[in-house]
This record gives structure tokens, sequence and C-alpha cells, in this order.
């Protein structure tokens, strides 16, 4: 079975294992390769129209919930709904068209508060079955989401909101929902709010649904666990009051006030069994309701406000013919007509009041109370709201844009008599406000000035008194971090390298080491000297002057050296231990600018030995014009020799080949050289007529200025010269490379330069007196140049 | 093509050098080395003849010395001309030699005492570092040994001389010598081996 | 027979460095008159001038070939390099079969470069048949062809010291190198930069000639202590009377 190498680590393991053994990766795709109806789609394609009713096995099992539930209470609704509910028309997105859609999910999770309001029995909690994803608040009307063409296959789409916040609805909102699914309720009544309504927001008695357990959760079922001010609402409220369910959203052609009709229809099958309970609200207000409630200007007592019922017709006025529908309405509620919505953009249209019952309660609570702006008791969370910071303005600001349920929970009257409510028409919801304010109603909200001076902090529980921002005052507000308390401004942390010394150093050299990698090499120029031309003409003036004036007067000044070496003492013993009137092989290997020095240097070795063992010179050179200085010489400082050519001395001329004609030299004379300088016959007719091999020659005498010359007649020739003695007569500048052959024996002789010369000139009695003649001159020459030298 | 020329040159080196050591191959090896002298000759008289182009070249575009290129070419052509018709021990070549030649190169040897002299003055400034200093003081000494003075030799100064040369320049010649010999070797087997190709002319 | 199993062993040496690939390059000491060589072959061409390269006078059929043979080397890469210049180097020798080599090494150095088109043959020039002579003929090159750079590497003798002079009068940096041991004093004396010794052999190396050329390098090094210990063993020896 082939293996499977992980892509994550790398290891390979067996074809059947889903998941990598090392590192525990999916090694089996989930998916298989797209095609079909599962190929992607390519730019310019539609997407394949899908019928969403057979999308239905792939959905989340709380979308199916929901919708189910949905179903169900669309055609509950259908039974119960006699009104045609007029449009909300409300081109506005709803933005709690979410909530609304957890209805049918609450609806069987009825809070026990709310059970007792409308005296419906609250529902068990249903065991949640679906998952617990995020239920999304879907804004907008199922229909916009359809595509074109397509209808509405799925129900969930028609109640849209119903269905998938079905298990998800908040639970302060939860147990209010309406039993029905439909348009974004509470958006609807407090756009009701907005709108100048003369009537109270309609309210339709709700069938209590299942759902009401599911809210119930977040809100406490007993009085004990009801905040303070709910209870003490609820106190007051009478028996007959009734707390509405708040519908759940209904579809557009329901009217927002539908849940308010809803939850009076429960009210009225429930019965009094609700009144029996406890209200979940206690009739006891809180603290900072009581402040708000207290009012300069109103007469409700104290109640601030904001909780006043407007004195708008929607929030103030009942039409007659609602107000035996209102009786039935808590008062709490009924007060909770929305005026105005803080979310419409648009006045909405009048909404017929209805206040719902546990706010008109709210507002019986307050006038019988009169509220006044007290001290909180202790325990009791201060006020959020003081009446005194309100204005009238302000006020009436606030009330044009706060929901009703806040408006009007603090008033003590019914909505009916809103005496104390400063009659104002609703502020409009593009009301200009003056750049750096607040708006009335948020700075109405701000219990800031008295709330916080007058009740200390709460100490109840995990609740703290948010003391800035426009919920100033305002207890149990969520922080904006949980658990952390109020924001503060972040940290600022520095962007400046935190780094120590040491990593600090450690940079440095860093950087030197790469400055370094990359800095020129700074090259050491040369500083070009000037030539100095007067300089030049300077020696060669004095060296002109001197050496030719010396020369021209043949001065004899200066001694010549004294001391024979043991190379000239050599070079002379053997010239005059050679056989008389043997072949003697001479090579003129030098230049002729050197004819000078090697003149004065070979001559009295050849005066000496042509005095004394009359040889028969044989020259020949490796050099074109060593045949001519070998004339020069015969014919210069050997003239009174009278040597003859062809019988005393043979003229070989020019030897090519360098080295290699050295070698044939060495190897066969005759052969390499069968001509002479005048290209005749060289060995025929004359004495060297039998001479057949180089060792027959006598000696051989070099006569070179380079020491090159020199080796290579002495290595090619070694083989083929036998005990020949070898003489050089060298330059100077030659003698230290040719001194290594005469300590090694190869060379017998060595007579090296004008001092050489000199000294065997000496011991050849003086002839022929090159040296002599050039040695005043030298001396001076050589004393000049030291004197130069050292003064240059 | 090169790779042709390389082969016969490679394989011309090894058989003059395996020849130079194999009594065998003495016979080839001088066949070989005569046919080099044969070409070297040949080379001579291309060489000539690259002069001649050089300076004729200079003489057209009216170089800068043009004259002194068409001296040199007339003289070059006469003393071929007349060294090819008269013999080399011709007096007039002799005249040529003891006349021109041999005064010309004299006179630039005679130069070099002027430069160097110049060159030695000047040695200081243009590079100070010990080896200037010695170079220098190694001239003056042996310079001083040389010489003689007018009144009577100084031993000291001729046995330092002696020994300054024999030892000292005779032990640093041969270690240079010997450096140049391990080149001369590596490139020589550069050559026979085909690294290095100065010829073919790619 | 000796001799040829030595150079046997050598060449096979140079072969097995020549082809061993090293994992990083080989780092050779510096030598101040090659640096200067390398500045000045920048210099002279972006300023339009040309250098001036002397092979010598050392003929191919003696002894004096080897310096020679490392003057074309070097000639090769320097021709190379400055092609592109507004004036194209100019290669003087003394000896006529020289002059051959060098006028093909130019050729080669130019078709190296993708510039065959600009090789003039006449670049490569026999000065001179005898060395005077040779100098004689290289000093109107110096004077008169605007040359920023004397680069003299070959077999020269004491007539080297007339192209130095002629340098030094025409403001021309000289860097010369001879395995003549008089030529080398005198270029000590008279250049700028002088290479003494095998430095000559070593100076196409350092210009990137090659594997072979850096090969050469270590095979001189090796035979070179080789030597050295040979003679103190040597030296020792008789010393000690053991020999």
């Amino acid at each position: 079975m082939a293996d499977i190498t992980c892509p994550v680590c790398g290891e390979i393991n067996s074809a059947d294992q889903e998941f990598c053994q090392y590192c525990q990766s999916r090694l089996q795709p989930l998916t298989g390769p797209l095609k079909g109806a599962d190929a992607p789609i390519t730019p310019g394609q539609f997407p394949t129209k899908k019928v969403t009713a057979d999308l239905e096995p792939i959905l989340p099992q709380w979308l199916r919930d929901a919708r189910d539930k949905a179903r169900k209470n669309a055609e509950e609704q259908a039974e119960q709904e006699s009104k045609p509910e007029p449009e909300t028309g409300a081109s506005a997105p709803d933005l709690l068209a979410g909530l609304q859609s957890q209805k049918a999910e609450d609806e069987e999770e009825t809070p026990d508060w709310l059970a007792n309001i409308t005296g419906s029995k609250s529902k068990s909690k249903k065991t949640e079955t679906g998952s617990t994803e995020v239920h999304w608040v879907e804004l907008g009307k199922p229909n916009e989401f359809m595509q074109e063409g397509e209808e509405p296959s799925i129900s969930a789409t028609q109640e849209p909101t119903e269905s998938a916040g079905e298990e998800s609805l908040p639970p302060w909102l939860a147990g209010t929902e309406p039993a029905e699914g439909g348009a974004d309720e509470l958006t609807a009544w407090l756009r009701e709010a907005e709108s100048p309504r003369a009537e109270p927001p309609a309210q339709e008695p709700s069938p209590r649904t299942e759902s009401d357990s599911g809210s119930s959760d977040a809100f406490p079922r007993s009085s004990e666990e009801l905040p303070d001010w709910l209870k003490n609402l609820q106190e007051e409220k009478p028996v007959s009051s009734e707390v509405p369910q708040m519908e759940s959203p209904l579809p557009e052609e329901k009217s927002d006030s539908d849940w308010l009709k809803e939850i009076q229809n429960q009210q009225a099958e429930s019965g009094l069994e609700s009144a029996e309970k406890e209200e979940p609200f206690s009739t006891e207000l809180p603290a900072w309701l009581k402040d708000q409630a207290a009012p300069s200007d109103s007469s409700l007592g104290g109640v601030p406000d904001w909780l006043q019922a407007p004195s708008s017709p929607a929030f103030i006025s009942e039409e007659p013919e609602q107000k035996a529908e209102q009786e039935n309405i808590p008062d709490w509620l009924k007060a909770a007509a929305p005026e105005s919505s803080v979310f419409s953009e648009e006045p909405a249209a009048p909404i017929p009041s209805e206040t719902p019952d546990w706010l008109a309660s709210l507002q019986k609570d307050a006038e019988a109370q009169a509220f006044e702006p007290e001290k909180p008791e202790e325990g009791e969370p201060p006020p959020a709201f003081v009446e005194d910071a309100l204005s009238d303005l302000n006020a009436e600001a606030l009330f044009t844009e706060m929901p009703d349920w806040l408006s009007n929970a603090g008033t003590a009257e019914p909505p009916s008599t809103p005496s104390g409510v400063p009659s104002s028409p609703p502020a409009p919801s593009s009301e200009a406000l003056t750049p750096g304010e607040l708006p009335s109603w948020v700075q109405a909200m701000r219990p800031i000035e008295t709330s916080q001076a007058e009740a200390p902090l709460s100490t109840s529980g995990d609740q703290t008194l948010e003391t800035r921002g426009p919920l100033a005052g305002l207890q149990g507000v969520l922080p904006a971090i949980p658990g952390i308390g109020p924001s503060s401004k972040p940290k600022a942390y520095s962007i400046k390298l935190q780094a120590t010394e040491e990593q600090q150093a450690h940079s440095a050299l860093l950087e030197q080491v790469l400055a370094a990698e990359t800095a020129p090499e700074p090259i050491t120029s040369f500083s070009p000297l000037a030539t100095q031309r007067g300089l030049r003409w300077l020696l060669a003036f004095l060296l002109l002057v001197i050496v030719s004036g010396v020369l021209f007067l043949r001065t004899h000044v200066f001694s010549l050296p004294v001391g024979e070496t043991d190379e000239i003492r050599n070079a002379r013993l053997i010239t005059e231990n050679i056989p008389q009137n043997t072949p003697v092989l001479v090579v003129v290997d030098y230049e002729p600018a050197l004819t000078g020095e090697m003149e004065a240097i070979a001559a009295p070795l050849l005066d000496h030995l042509i005095i004394l063992r009359h040889p028969v010179l044989v020259f020949i050179s490796t050099s074109p014009t060593g045949g001519l200085l070998a004339e020069r010489l015969l014919s210069g400082p050997l003239q009174d020799r009278g040597y003859q050519r062809g019988t005393q001395y043979l003229n070989l001329g020019f030897l090519p080949g360098g080295l290699t004609g050295v070698r044939s030299f060495a190897q066969d004379p005759v052969a390499a050289a069968p001509l002479n300088i005048d290209r005749a016959p060289a060995w025929i007719g004359t004495p060297l007529e039998s001479l057949t091999s180089f060792s027959q020659f006598s000696a051989m005498i070099m006569i070179t200025d380079n020491a090159e010359s020199a080796r290579t007649w002495i290595e090619q020739t070694n083989s083929s010269r036998g005990a020949m003695p070898v003489l050089v007569a060298s330059s100077a500048q030659a003698a230290p490379m040719i001194e290594p052959y005469y300590n090694s024996g190869q060379v017998s002789g060595v007579v090296s330069g004008l001092y050489g010369g000199a000294i065997f000139e000496q011991n050849n009695s003086g002839r022929p007196g090159f040296a002599r003649t050039y040695w005043d001159t030298f001396s001076l020459g050589m004393i000049l140049a030291i004197v130069l030298i050292i003064a240059g | 093509m090169r790779y042709f020329i390389a082969a016969i040159a490679v394989a011309s080196g090894l058989l003059v050098l395996v020849g130079y050591f194999l009594p065998a191959l003495a016979n080839v090896e001088m066949i070989l080395l005569n046919w080099a002298m044969i070409l070297a000759g040949a080379a001579m008289f291309l060489g000539i003849f690259n002069l001649i182009s050089v300076h004729s070249e200079k003489i057209r575009h009216r170089e800068k010395g043009n004259l002194y290129s068409a001296l040199l070419l007339i003289a070059l052509l006469g003393t071929f001309f007349l060294g090819f018709i008269l013999g080399p021990d011709n007096i007039s070549m002799r005249i040529l030699l003891n006349g021109i030649i041999l005064p010309a190169e004299a006179m630039l040897m005679g130069l070099l005492a002027v430069t160097l002299l110049y060159a030695a003055i000047r040695l200081l400034r243009r590079r100070v570092n010990i080896m200037s200093v010695i170079f220098l003081i190694s001239a003056l000494l042996i310079l001083i040994g040389t010489v003689t003075l007018p009144l009577g030799n100084m031993p000291i100064f001729g046995a330092l001389r002696s020994w300054m040369t024999n030892v000292l320049a005779v032990g640093g010649a041969r270690g240079i010598l010997m450096g140049v010999v391990l080149g001369t070797l590596t490139t020589g087997l550069r050559v026979l081996f085909g690294m290095d190709r100065p010829y073919g002319g790619k | 027979m000796t001799e040829l199993v030595i150079i046997g062993l050598v060449a096979i040496l140079l072969l097995v460095l020549t082809l061993w690939k090293r994992r990083s390059p080989q780092q050779f000491r510096s030598i101040p008159a090659l640096a200067s060589l390398i500045r000045a072959i920048g210099l002279s061409v972006e300023d339009g001038s040309r250098l001036h390269i002397s092979v010598g006078h050392g003929s191919l059929i003696t002894p004096r070939s080897g310096s020679g043979l490392a003057g074309l080397a070097m000639l090769r890469h320097l021709a190379e390099r400055t092609s592109s210049s507004d004036r194209p180097p100019v290669a003087t020798t003394g000896d006529p079969a020289l002059s051959l080599l060098a006028q093909d090494t130019l050729q080669a150095g130019y078709s190296a470069a993708g510039a065959e088109e600009l090789f003039v043959p006449t670049t490569g020039r026999l000065t001179g048949m005898s060395p005077f002579g040779f100098a004689a003929g290289a000093m109107p090159v110096i004077r008169d062809e605007r040359v920023s750079a004397n680069v003299l590497m070959g077999y020269f003798g004491p007539e080297s010291a007339l192209l130095t002079d002629a340098a030094e009068q025409e403001n021309v940096i000289t860097i010369g190198a001879s395995d003549n041991l008089v030529a080398q004093s005198i270029l000590f004396a008279g250049s700028q930069d002088a290479l003494i010794g095998e430095e000559l052999y070593a100076s196409s190396a350092y210009l990137g000639a090659g594997a072979a050329h850096t090969a050469s390098l270590t095979v001189q090094d090796i035979l070179r202590w080789l030597i050295m210990v040979t003679l103190l063993l040597s030296a020792v020896a008789k010393f000690m009377g053991l020999i």
C-alpha cells in the first residue's frame, strides 16, 4: 500500500490513516475534487440557482428548528390575526429584526417576571436542541435576500429574523417576544415613538408562547431577583396590569404594535392568574429613576422627564377607542409606547398609543409616589437620571428620541394624564445639534452632577457605576472590556529599540565589520616625481667632462689594483699550460655596446695566451655580431700579434639556434658550423682539418657579458668537453652568476670586469694596456658617482 | 584547427623533452630541434617584415617621428643588401659595424651611466623603505671597494667588496634564480600541456 | 633519467592541482606592484590612453624563453581588459619569433573580449634585433604614443634602464619584472614598482588567468619548500660529516 507523506511534517504515514501519526494533521482531504455541481464558479458565470428547500438538509439544526417554529407561528398567527396590520412601511433597515427572529425560540422561554405580568404561565425552559452557533441578526426584509426570480421557498426567509434568532435572542428580550414572528417589533415601537402620534401605540396581545421560558433565564423569576426599580414598578401595578409580550417579528403587513396586542390577548387568555403572581417589577422605583422622576416642571411629581410620557400624542394621547384596551395594558407598558424611535430616520406614522401595562403601571406608581429627588437608599443604585439636570428643552428633546418604555417608566401618571409631562412635540430625528454638544436626551441621561454627588457608588455585586460618557450615572453598564473596568487610554509603548549595552556594543561591532567589508582599500599611489632635466644635464655634463678629460689627458693618477685573486691566477696558469699550436675555442658572446669593457678584459688574456702558446684560435658566437667583434678584437688590441685568418685563426661567425646550436656544435663542430664568416668551407685546408670532435679543442675561452650565455656553453658542452678547461672573461655584471660554476669546478678560471683585466694585464707585462688607459677614468667616474649619490 | 595546432605543439614538446633523456629518441629530438632552428630563422624574416610594416605605416600616416622611420628603413634595407651581396666580412660591413653600430650602442651604454646615476640619486625620494636604503648602501660599498684612490688601495674595502660579491650577492642571486627556475619549469609545463597557448590567435 | 622523473612528477602535480575544484578561492599575498598594475589598467581605459607592454628580447630557443612566455601570458589578459580602450595596447619585443607570438596573443585577447575587429596587427611590434636596438625602438613608443603605463615583463638586460628613464621623462608609471638579475636591480631603482624573482611568473595568476596559473603557484611553493628542506638537511648533514 502506498504511503502518504504528511504535508506538514514530511513524515511518511500509511495510506489508510486519516491523520498523521506524528503531527496529527489531516492526511485525507475532506472534500473531493470539485467537479460537476461542485465545480467552482468561473468569472462571468452566474451562480446556479438553487431551490432553497433542497438546501434544508445542510442547514444547521438551530436554523431548521427556527424555521419549523416559524412555520408554526405563522399558522397560528394566521388563525388569530383579525386585523390586517398595517405595513410598517419602514423602508429603513430594521436593525432589531434579528431580535424578533429569536421569537420562535424564546417563545418557549417566557421569563417568570413577564409571565407574572401577563398572567400567563411560565413555560419551562426548553432544552436547546439546536447548535450553539451565533444567531445572526438579519436586517431588512426577507425578500431582499432573494435573487431574481427566486421565490421564497424557504419559510425561514419569510421570517428570517424569527427563525434565525430563535435560540440566540437576548434573555432580556426573549421573554418579551411576541408569539408570532414578524417584523422588528422593537424597532417598530421605537419607531412609533418618533412619530407624533395621538394615541399610544396599539398593542396587540400576543399569545404567550413557550419562548417566555427562555427569557426567564435572564430575568429573575422571583421578585427577589428583579431589580429594585422593576420591583417597585411591579408592586404598584394593579393586578390587572398585564405584561404584554413583545411580539415576535411580524411580517410586513403587521404593525409594530402587534406585539402589544398580542400581549393583551395573552393577558385576556391567562386571566388573573398572572395577576396573582408577584410582579416581576418592583413597584419601588430605583433611586436613579426616582430622581429622574422628580420633575421640576413636571406634574408627575419627580418622574424623570425622559421617563415621563411625552406630550406627543404618541405618548400622551390615546385614542378614545383604545382606552379600553389601554386599561388592560399595564401602565408601565402603556407608557412605553414609543413616541419616536432612535433607529428610524423618518418620523414614523402616528402609532396608536399603546402603553404597555408594565410601563403604565410604572407611571401610576410614579404618580402615586410623587417622585421627588431624594437620596437613594442604601444599597440602592443611584438614579441614573436626575431631573434637575434636565431642562425643559432638553427634556423635550429627550422625549423625542428616547424609547417610550424608558421615557414613561418613571411617570406616575397614566399616559392619559400627562399633565406634568411637558408637552413638547417630538423632536425631529434630524434635530440639529450644535457641534460639540451632546444631544439633550443624552445630556438628560447623565445624572453626573446630582447622582454622583448624592448617591454613593453601588456596591451591589459587581455592578459598577458609570462615571463618564453618555451613560454616566447608570449602573450595571457593561464595561468596554469585561472584567477590567472602564477603558483607559492604551499604554504608550516606546518604539525605540530596547537593547542592553552589551547588545549595543555587539551591534556596533557588527556595523564596523560590515563597514570594513565595503570600505574601499586605499591604494598607495606613487607620487610622481617631477623629472629633473637639469639634474640629468648636470650629471651628463660632469661625467662627460671629467671622464673625457681624464681620458684625453691619459693620466695615470690612480694606481692599478693589486692582489691576484684565485680566479685570475688560475686563469693565468691555465693559459700558460695549454699545449702549443693546439686549437682553442674562443666564444665571443657579448654585445657591441660592451665592447670597450670586454676588449679591456679579454685582450690581456688572449695576448698572454698567444704570446706563450701560439694556439689556433677558433672564434664562434651565438650573436649575429659576434663574428665581427672577434675580427675587431684581432685587428684591434691584438693587432700586434699578426694572426692571419685561415692559418692561425678561424672565424666561424654566427652559430644559429641558441642553446640547441651550441649543443649541436658540441656534438659535431664540423657539421654544426661548416662555413666561416666568409661563407667558405671552414675546416678544409686549414690546420683544423683533422678536427672531428669538440673534445679536440685544448681549451674553451668564453668572452661574454651575460651569465646566461656562459651557462649555456658550460651546460651544453659538459658531456662533450671532457677534461677541457674552460676560462671565462666576463663583464663585471655577470661575475656573481659565474662564480658558482667556478666554485663547482666547471669553470677553471674567471677574469671579470675591468678590475680583473687590470690585474691580469699587470701579469702580462702591461700588455695591451687598455686597462691602464681606462683605469683613471674608471676610478674617477666611480668616485664621482659615490659623491653624487651621497650628496643627492 | 586550433586543437590540431595545440596537438602538434604538445607532441613536439614532449618528444624533445623525452628525447633529451632517452637516447632512443635522440635522433627525433635532433630533427625537431633542427626544424626549430629553421623556423626561428624564418621567424626572423617575419619579424623584420613586421618592423618594416610598422614604420611604413608610420611614414604613410605621417605620424610623429616618421623621418626617423624612413631613415631606419633605408638603413635596414641598405645593410641587408650590402651584407647579402658583399658578405659580412666585407670592409663596408666592418665600417658599418665600427662606425655606426658599435658607437651607437656604446653611446646608449654610456647613457646608462647617467641614467643609473640619476636613478640612484632619486631612489630614496621615490621609494623610502629599508630595502632602498640597503640597496644604496650595498652599491656604495661595492663602488668604494672597486675604485682605487690616488694615495693607495684600501684593502678593507677590497675585502669587503669581495665578501659582499661572493657571499651576499651570490647567495641572494642563487635564491632568486632558484625561484626563476621553478617559474620557468611550471611555465614550460603549462605550454607543454597546452594549458597556455600563446599561439593560435584565439 | 632522474630529472625526467622529477619533471613527470611536477607535471602530474600541476595537472591535479589544475583540475582540483577548490571550495574557496585561493588567497595570494599582496603584491603592491600588481595592485598598481590593475589600477593602471583601469586608469588607462578611463582616460583613453594606452598601455605599453614589452615582453623583452628573450629568444624562445634559449633559456630566456620562460620569462618571455610569462610575459605573453600577462599580455593576453592585459589585451583582453584594455581592448575596449580608445587606444589599444602596444606590445614590443626584441626577438622576431616573440613578436609573432605577441601578435597572436593580442589577437587572442581581442577575441576573448569580443572585439576582434578592433585588433590591429601592427600593435605587436619588433622594435630591434639587439637589446639596445630593441630599447632604442621602444623608447619612441613610450614618448610619442600617449602611453599611460609601462609594463615590462620578460627578459631584459641593462637596456631596461633606458626604458624606465624614458617613462619617467613622460611621467609614465613603470611596472617591471625580469628573470635577469641586472634588470631586476635596474627596475628596482628606476621603476615605481618592480617584481623581484619569481613574481614575474605569478603575475598572470593575480590577474585571474585561470586555474592552471593558480596551480602553478602552488606547485612552485611546494617545490620551493622541498628545495629549502633539502638544502637545510644537506647543510646539516655536511656539517655533521654525514656526506
